[in-house]
């Protein structure tokens, strides 16, 4: 019924509590959001969890949606909402293990270990473990405008509209995010 | 333009969010700075390693698995729905029904142990106290009868 509804006919129907409508949104939109949450949070389970809290924000929240805003910037809100959210908790949270950085099956990444040799394996591996704790070692609004430019392909005009500030201050989150991001990684480029 | 003015404004050029006339000034000067133009590779190579981070598709089972959220949270709610309607009820509208069903036990419950009431003085033999008759004398039983029971102990 619902299949060729344009996003903003979903919202509406969402808005109006159908689940059929809020299906067809969540098929829609479930590879994008859990890509940009699990490059973000860099563990599968606690981005699957994640996801899932977003989507039931959108359910619950589709009657505050104003269609002057776009909706993807009304949903990469609620995403990084969300995202900074869990890493804050996570800091703050004494008894909190940190979890391995585990990939889901079925994902590119464990394809690909599959092809390669053991050693080159292990050696992306390592290269991928030491990116990702340099992208974890940034403030939330830098690592988010990165992850947001990097693999979303969002315009800074885009991302500052997420993040409820200027394009030059996503500018200089940016400037400031690469800068770290080159000094902690130095030791990758003779690689 | 200074090379730490250009250092600031790299990324942006890189990502192409600069308009043209201060993009074809930055390229221009990455041709000429050597210092430069090894910052702006650096900045790249550094992009390019961000592509090390994993990447994955949903679960298969994610919408299922939130329709289902869903649906226990709606059941929860409804029943927190219900129970809201109750406890919302006006303080002194609850107060007065429980007072009013409380006289209301009151009064049946006076009028039952009323009909059941004895009265003593006017009962014959109301305390049946032949089991002491036989009580040793000297002891505290017996001096009790006789204290309380002067009559009755003459008789005896």
């Amino acid at each position: 019924m619902y299949e060729h509804a344009s996003d903003h006919e979903l919202i509406k129907a969402i808005a109006q509590k159908d689940t059929e409508a809020f299906k067809v949104f969540m098929t829609r939109y479930q590879d994008r959001v859990f890509r940009t949450v699990y490059r973000f949070v860099g563990d599968a389970e606690s981005a699957c969890d994640l996801v899932q809290d977003i989507f039931l924000k959108v359910y619950r929240a589709a009657h505050s949606y104003t269609p002057d805003a776009e909706l993807f910037t009304w949903l990469y809100r609620i995403i990084a909402n969300h995202c900074i959210n869990f890493t804050v908790k996570q800091k703050k949270d004494p008894l909190f293990i940190a979890r391995e950085h585990s990939q889901p099956s079925g994902s590119s990444e464990a394809d690909r270990a599959h092809v390669e040799s053991p050693e080159k394996n292990l050696l992306r591996q390592e290269r991928s473990l030491r990116v990702r704790q340099a992208l974890d070692s940034l403030p939330n609004r830098q690592k988010l405008a990165i992850t947001l430019l990097r693999f979303e392909g969002l315009s800074y005009r885009e991302i500052a509209a997420i993040l409820g500030c200027s394009v030059s201050a996503v500018e200089s989150l940016i400037f400031r995010g690469m800068e770290t991001l080159k000094k902690s990684l130095s030791k990758e480029f003779a690689v | 333009m200074k090379c730490a003015e250009i250092h600031k404004r790299l990324k942006s050029y890189l990502d192409g969010q600069l308009p043209g006339y201060e993009a074809e000034k930055i390229r221009q000067h990455i041709n000429d700075c050597q210092s430069c133009s090894r910052e702006a590779a650096l900045l790249s190579r550094t992009w390019e390693l961000l592509l090390e981070l994993p990447d994955a598709p949903a679960a298969p089972d994610l919408v299922p698995a939130t329709l289902s959220h869903l649906q226990a949270e709606s059941q929860e709610s409804l029943f927190d729905k219900i129970f809201r309607r109750f406890i919302a009820l006006p303080v002194p509208a609850v107060a007065t029904a429980a007072l009013i069903l409380g006289l209301f036990i009151g009064a049946q419950l006076g009028t039952v142990i009323s009909g059941m009431n004895v009265d003593i003085k006017d009962a014959e033999d109301p305390l049946h106290l032949d089991i002491f008759h036989e009580l040793p004398s000297q002891t505290i039983g017996n001096a009790y009868i006789a204290l309380n029971y002067p009559q009755e102990d003459e008789d005896l």
